[in-house]
């Protein structure tokens, strides 16, 4: 088994681009472009809180079903993918949640959510999120 | 010439490491960030080569280069923006695409919005 000890990879020909090979062996991809740059999983009820983050400096509350996540170093532009789920509302785990994003487009510094249930926002005990595409 | 490296792990000088196979099937291996409304376009994308229009908030989106297989992990969101409860759910995972719809309401009816999400993680071909 071999093994690199580094604290830094940079691509050869071009610093931003390091190739994967893939898992079939017919391809190979850009690492930095499928890394995930940010992820989140936070309890929107009560005082909200950030359970686990990846690049995040905090969360926000901004009211019912509202939350704003900024991020410590920013997105390139404001075309970046984010996807997620919510679930949790309090008496109510089986019904339908939906989650989305309220900025349009999202910020390269910060991304605003709401869950919604019934039509209405509400807060939920557990959203999560994963963001990938390119920083600063 | 470009510099080829091949190793199992990749550790920090903290002492902090990871297998690479984290970082190879851990990785995003197509994701897209894509315009629903008017003539429908990627705002940005890894590995997706086209879209299909089929109805409002129904699309397809075909990758560059083929998954292994279709049982691939997608997350996806959306930017409903509006008093309705929604979602943007799969329709159909495929090795060289996945469909999508966007809906909102009680009726699930699909709906065209600016922002609709989803990164796919597998193995590609």
């Amino acid at each position: 088994m071999s093994e690199i000890i580094t604290d830094k990879i940079t691509g050869k020909t071009s610093a931003g681009d390091v190739t994967i090979t893939s898992e079939g062996g017919a391809v190979t991809m850009q690492l930095q472009q499928g890394v995930a740059k940010v992820w989140f999983h936070f309890n929107g009820t009560g005082t909200v809180s950030n359970r686990g983050t990846f690049n995040v400096s905090s969360l926000t509350d901004n009211g019912t079903g509202d939350y704003t996540e900024s991020f410590t170093n920013n997105m390139s532009d404001q075309n970046y993918a984010g996807a997620g789920m919510s679930g949790g509302i309090s008496g109510s785990f089986t019904d339908s949640i939906s989650f989305d994003f309220i900025a349009s487009p999202c910020l390269t510094s910060s991304l605003t959510m709401n869950s919604r249930y019934a039509g209405s926002t509400s807060d939920t005990e557990r959203s999560a999120v994963q963001i990938t595409g390119e920083l600063a | 010439m470009a510099g080829k490296i091949i190793a199992d792990t990749i550790e920090t000088g903290a002492g902090a490491n990871v297998s690479t196979s984290y970082v190879v099937n851990g990785s995003a291996k197509a994701w897209a960030n894509i315009n629903g409304t008017g003539t429908i376009a990627f705002s940005d994308s890894l590995n997706c080569a086209s879209l299909t229009d089929h109805s409002s908030g129904i699309f397809t989106t075909s990758f560059t280069n083929s998954m292994n297989n279709a049982s691939y992990s997608t997350a996806t969101a959306c930017n409903l923006n509006n008093a309705y409860s929604g979602d943007m759910i799969v329709d159909t995972h495929a090795t060289g695409s996945i469909k999508t719809k966007t809906y909102y309401g009680a009726s699930y009816a699909g709906t065209d919005v600016t922002i609709n999400c989803h990164s796919n993680f597998g193995d590609l071909a």
